[in-house]
Order: structure tokens, then sequence, then C-alpha cells
């Protein structure tokens, strides 16, 4: 029977997207009359579910922000209550509350306390979208470290830079932006989801993993556990990283967008730069690398040092 | 390009419904609609004039459906106030009456409570999918499981939601011809 609904749920889909084998599909009905029962069922189902989706989405949200279990009688009375025309007062219920927190820091970095014990130091120039029941899904784009007490009945999940970190209990830090994702470990080990492999990269304690580019590669490399977020103690310490990422991390500390020419954005860099009040940073790399510093309107160009003339 | 469909669409069309009146029927009003489109060359004709027969299906599936809750609910509530009509269900508008508009929040409630009453990984995994969209893959990134695992916790939540929902409703299956299991 349940392979009657998985199949049935897959040639919903299947017609949904446009892409049905209608020989197959006739086939499958005629091959069993649970089978067209099955199919019926979750079409209706389906429909069913379409049309209320946003009024689902906004109720369970809700629920899900609060303790579920506490809000079920709650939420359960509310629902007893519910007659025509009620409907319409929905996010005035006392169960109703945002499912998600945003953290945003500008020019100074910012400590954030999360249920389970979890704390979060988000860099400058960062934000952190924080959701699920038990604060365990997380969105970053910027830097963040992370200091996860070792609970395996939680699983905390933070998509940067297009992919999923994983982690049960650990210290380590990320950077997020676009499709570029840096990973480095301090302590325990977290696991990476990267395309193409089924199962999780392991990040182990004093190493770091970088993944960027379109189609994307990866790198992986130890690193002094010491020196994960580093910045936290006002240095940017870097150690064998293309500049374009570099300038990435730079940003987020100058409050401006630093960027590098094409031609130059693979050349590596390792030091240790001093972050101050961040505005010193391009230019500092600039000097140590050989590289001219362009002004655009705000923002800040990185060019090699002989086409910079 | 209907007709040279028509063997095909009216097989599946048997194997949809399971009932061969039925089939001749949709496959009657599938004629007239295709007539009716004026519209431009159509990439896949075949695959259009297919999802069209089973949008039709399930257009009347959907309405029978409505029809036996509309039935039940005046049985139940015949003091409500669709008293005022002459007391053919039948001939109430489908449209917006009190009723429908009572139905529409019964049904949302009662899918409600249904998936709050899932077990916790099916329900996650189901949110997840139909509520929030996501696809299988980005489900089963954010919760930490293989897809396979994704697909069996959704068909598992949709037996659920089946068995709280579908099966409330009046028992028969709509067509004489389905199948005569024996009622549990």
């Amino acid at each position: 029977m349940t392979d009657a609904w998985q199949a049935a749920l897959h040639w919903h889909a299947a017609t949904r997207r446009g892409d049905c084998d209608w020989d197959a599909f006739t086939a499958w009905l005629e091959q069993d009359a649970a089978h067209q029962q099955a199919y019926a069922q979750v079409a209706e189902l389906d429909t069913q579910l379409e049309r209320h989706r946003s009024a689902l989405r906004q109720r369970l949200g809700g629920m899900d922000a609060n303790h579920r279990r506490r809000a079920w009688p709650v939420a359960l009375a509310a629902v007893l209550v519910l007659a025509v025309g009620l409907f319409l007062t929905w996010d005035r219920l006392p169960f109703h509350a945002p499912a998600t927190q945003d953290y945003v820091t500008l020019a100074d970095a910012r400590e954030i306390a999360l249920q389970g014990g979890v704390r979060v130091t988000l860099a400058p120039g960062s934000h952190l979208r924080v959701s699920g029941s038990r604060q365990e899904q997380m969105d970053l784009t910027g830097t963040a470290y992370f200091d996860v007490p070792h609970d395996p009945r939680r699983m905390l999940v933070v998509m940067a830079g297009g992919r999923a970190v994983r982690d049960i209990g650990t210290r380590f830090e990320i950077f997020g932006a676009g499709n570029v994702l840096k990973v480095a470990v301090a302590e325990g080990h977290v696991s990476v989801d990267l395309p193409g492999a089924d199962q999780g990269v392991r990040v182990e304690a004093g190493h770091r993993l970088m993944v960027s580019g379109t189609p994307s590669r990866a790198e992986y490399a130890s690193i002094a556990a010491d020196d994960v977020a580093g910045w936290r103690a006002g240095r940017l310490i870097i150690r064998d990283e293309p500049l374009s990422l570099v300038a990435a991390q730079i940003s987020l500390h100058a409050g401006v967008t630093v960027t590098v020419d094409p031609a130059i954005a693979q050349r590596r860099f390792s030091g240790v730069l001093a972050i101050g009040d961040g505005s010193q940073l391009a230019a500092g790399l600039a000097q140590i690398m050989g590289l001219a510093v362009q002004s655009r309107g705000g923002a800040v160009h990185l060019v090699a040092a002989d086409t910079g003339r | 390009m209907y007709d040279s469909h028509r063997a095909a669409i009216l097989r599946f069309l048997r194997a949809r419904t399971r009932d061969a009146a039925e089939a001749e029927d949709v496959l009657q009003e599938l004629w007239i609609r295709l007539r009716e489109v004026r519209s431009g060359p159509i990439a896949n004709a075949r695959a259009y004039v297919f999802q069209m027969a089973n949008n039709l299906v399930l257009d009347r599936e959907r309405e029978r459906r409505r029809r036996q809750l509309r039935d039940r609910a005046w049985t139940e509530q015949a003091h409500t106030i669709l008293q005022a009509a002459d007391g053919d269900p039948q001939a109430v508008d489908p449209g917006r009456t009190p009723e429908e508009l009572l139905s529409a929040t019964q049904e949302c409630n009662r899918l409600l409570q249904a998936i709050q009453g899932l077990p916790e990984a099916a329900r996650r995994a189901f949110c997840l999918h139909k509520l929030e969209e996501l696809s299988h893959a980005q489900v089963a990134a954010r919760l930490g499981i293989s897809r396979s695992g994704v697909e069996k916790h959704i068909a598992l939540a949709m037996k659920h939601l089946r068995r709280a929902l579908l099966d409330c409703g009046p028992d028969a299956p709509p067509s004489s011809t389905t199948d005569g299991r024996k009622t549990s």
C-alpha cells in the first residue's frame, strides 16, 4: 500500500511538472484498482492543501515559533471556536508569532544566545536568520562563529553560500555569501553538503573547507585551531585563500564592497591583517600583495599594480 | 491531433476512472473543449491533450466530492440558514453559500488538525515540501536525511491525512465499478 502511495505521489508530481509519461501512467493505473484510488486521493488531498496552503503555513508557522507541545491545547481550543468568518482574524490569534528571527550587524560584532545554550558571534556586516521550533535552522550571509554544546538530539543546520552545514556540537566559523562558502572548525567536526556527494563532507577540527566557483570547487586544508574566527580578537587571519574570498571577508569589516579584478581573483594570500576600524584593510592587503586600489563610487576595487595606472 | 491519440486517451480515461461510461463522457467533453482551444501551436500536443483529459477527471471527482459533502452537511445541519432554500441541495448554487464558506473553513481546520497529529519527522518533511514548497532535495538537506527518506515521510503523511480527511466523507467510492472491497 505504501508503494502504491509513493508511486501515486510520483505520478501526481509528474503530471504537475508536465513531464509525465502518459502511457506508463496508464499502464500503472490499469495494474490495480488500488493504484487508481491512491492517485485520485493524492490528487484530491493536494488540491485541498493548495487551496489552504497560505492559511496553513501561517497557522503552523505560528505554532512552530512557540513550544509546540504547550501550544497544542491552545491551538485546539482556538480551532474549536473558529466559525464562519472568524478565519479572517487568524493573524490576531494568540499562537500566531513570527517563526523567524533576524539578526543584522553593521560595524560591530554581536553576541547572540539561542536555545539549547547555542552561542553565535555574528561578525560585522552580516545577517543571520534563525528559524525552526528549536532555533536549529539558520541562514547566514557574512561571517559568524558558532559555539554549540554537544546534543545528539538536535541537528543545527546553517545554510550559507548555497550549502548546508550541519552540526550537533562543536565550535566553528562560517563565511558564506553568494555561492562562496568557507567553514573552519576549531573543535569537533561539522558536515557540509556538496553537490554530487551523497553524504556530507566532514570537516574536522583544525581544518577548513572552501567552496566556490561554477562549477563549484572545494578545497580542504589544515589550519591552526586557534586561528579560527581571529576577527573576534581584531585580526583577520587568512591562510592560502583566493583574493576574491579575502576581499569578500574584508568587505564585512570595511563596511564597503571590496572587489578584485577577475584577472587576479584566484591569486593566493596568506597573512594576518589588523582590522582596526576596517577602513585600512583593503589598502593593507593591496600593499602586501602589490596591488593598486581603485575607488568606484564608494566601492573599492583592487587590480594588479601595473594595470592600476 | 485529437484523432491520432484517441485510442490511447480513451484507454487512459478508462484506467483513470475505472468506469467505461464515465470515460466516454469525459472523452466527449474533451473533444468539445479542444474545439474551443484557439491558441497557437502547442509544443507537445499529445501531453497537452492527456493533461487536459486528466484535469477533466480531477474536476469531476472534485465536483462529485463537493456534492457528497454538501448532501451530508445538509442532512447533519438541516436547521441551518439553508433551510430557506427549496430543500433540494442540488439546487443550491455551488458558489459562495454560507455553507460552502463553512465547509471551506472546516476543511482548513481539519487539515490543520490532521497535520498537527502527524508523527514529528513526517510532519516536518511534509510541511517543508507541501507548505513551504521546498523540493525533495531541499527538504533532505534541511532535515539531514536522504531523499528516499523524505519521500517515505511524505507518503506516510499523505496516508495519514487521507485517513483523517477523506475517510470521514461518504465511504462509497464515486463510481459503482470501483473495486468492491469490504468496508472494514
